[in-house]
């Protein structure tokens, strides 16, 4: 009875996970689509919601193992996993509540990392793996990303300086849309893909499936519509930091961006590197301001989310172990219950303090003014 | 430092970033270019353009090659991962 508790509430802490995925990478793909007006922000959205779905479906090899080559699979329990899922979680939401675009997969590795630590000690962690798949990949992708996308904005508009702006303007949505159509299609293969594996990992654990038989269809279902859903919800603040923060954007860097990230993206997995949607999408939305000559980049604001970047691990991390400690201390099921409880509870204050500064499909696009909070959203809330 | 990093697949992944991340777009902007070259007739308030057709049928080339990898990449999306 008690392993069945406990797996229902990982099962539910993972599909949350999945969600919070889904809005926190909204911006990815369709950020520059909404700032440029190729989308109206819903429609945007939506297209990128059913996409993820899509891709959810067709993922074809789902690993039952979590991080793995980042973390020892012997000492892996479903205590473990839920509490590295609380980290991720914890995570998303702040980094969502302040504008940040960050890697949910660093959130959930370092979550698990953390928690793995605090199960078993430092030996827990293949550290050599953390390094190769984890820590280069993230610094290389952004400026590999950043490159071409500013290499193909500088010859995009090399190319077209005698098209008129209207044609020019209208001519490029249709490319961003496509483009921003396959970043899309490719982070629901990649990331909801991540989450079965997390299901179908602590069915084996818990013995309810052996690691032979196929994954269960429920699980394909509920993880496609858990991202697909938080996709729809639409991470407002961090489209709004993505597509009006960093630079001013237009139609034909908007198409050179997400060309880059798609490109990066597919071509790293293909050659067996996952990387973080995140990272590769804000370096060719960077590079396509770089690329743009007197076009403004707003480097401060690059600057804090790096500052995020390298936080994502550590902080997850801590939140990891902490909530490890709490649920190994309490013991059982009701460890397990007072850490879901004081997730939810987290949740809410967060979800709360983001209504103050309300950001949604209505005031996305505002001019920046410093921060995520749009001018009207204060009026609003009387701050 | 091998241990860590890959560099022969790093130079694969980059090359076919710019190939396909920065050529495509370039290939796309040409179509564009293409679209719109033509000799305008006329004065400024009525006018007509008449299309070059060699410059339309350089666009549609253009056109159908982003297309072209756009299904690729469709492919590859959905064959490996």
């Amino acid at each position: 009875m008690t392993e069945m508790i406990i797996l229902v509430l990982v099962v539910v802490t993972a599909l949350a996970f999945d969600f919070t995925n889904g809005f926190h990478d909204t911006g990815n793909a369709m950020a520059t689509s909404i700032a440029t007006g190729a989308l109206k922000p819903k429609i945007a959205v939506a297209l990128s919601a059913v996409l993820n779905v899509v891709g959810a479906f067709l993922s074809i090899a789902v690993a039952a193992a979590i991080a793995k080559d980042l973390v020892d699979q012997s000492v892996v329990t479903l205590p473990l996993i839920f509490c590295g899922l609380v980290g991720g979680i914890t995570w998303n939401l702040l980094t969502w509540l302040l504008g940040l675009p960050s890697s949910s997969s660093h959130a959930l590795i370092g979550g698990l990392i953390g928690a793995v630590i605090a199960a078993v000690g430092m030996h827990g962690v293949l550290w050599t793996g953390v390094a190769s798949k984890v820590v280069i990949p993230a610094v290389l992708s952004p400026v590999i990303a950043g490159s071409v996308a500013a290499l193909g904005t500088w010859l995009v508009y090399r190319s077209t300086r005698r098209v008129s702006a209207r044609n020019r303007q209208d001519g490029f949505r249709w490319g961003q849309v496509a483009s921003a159509s396959l970043v899309s299609l490719a982070h629901g293969t990649n990331d909801a893909q991540k989450t079965m594996g997390v299901i179908f990992l602590a069915l084996i654990a818990h013995g309810s499936v052996k690691g032979s038989d196929d994954v269960p269809v429920w699980v394909i279902l509920a993880c496609g519509l858990a991202i697909g859903l938080g996709t729809y919800i639409g991470g407002w603040r961090v489209i709004r930091t993505l597509g009006k923060g960093l630079v001013e954007i237009e139609s034909p860097q908007g198409m050179a961006a997400e060309a880059a990230s798609a490109a990066v993206i597919l071509a790293s997995s293909h050659f067996g590197y996952s990387l973080s949607t995140t990272h590769v999408a804000t370096g060719s939305i960077l590079g396509s301001g770089v690329g743009k000559p007197g076009a403004a980049v707003r480097w401060g604001v690059a600057g804090r989310m790096v500052v995020a970047w390298l936080l994502t691990l550590p902080s997850a991390a801590v939140v990891g172990a902490v909530t490890y400690g709490v649920a190994h201390l309490i013991g059982g099921a009701a460890g397990v219950g007072v850490v879901f409880v004081g997730m939810l509870a987290l949740a809410g204050f967060m979800a709360y303090r983001a209504r103050a500064t309300l950001v949604n499909a209505d005031n996305v696009n505002e001019e920046w003014e410093g921060g995520v909070a749009p001018a009207s959203a204060s009026v609003h809330a009387g701050v | 430092m091998s241990d860590y990093i890959d560099l022969a697949t790093v130079g694969k992944v980059i090359g076919f970033a710019i190939v396909a991340g920065a050529g495509l777009p370039l290939v796309f902007a040409l179509g564009l270019r293409s679209l719109s070259v033509g000799t305008a007739e006329g004065d400024e308030q009525s006018f007509q353009v008449t299309k070059n057709p060699a410059a339309l049928v350089g666009a549609v080339v253009c056109f159908l090659l982003v297309a072209a990898a756009i299904v690729y990449a469709v492919y590859l999306i959905t064959h490996k991962s």
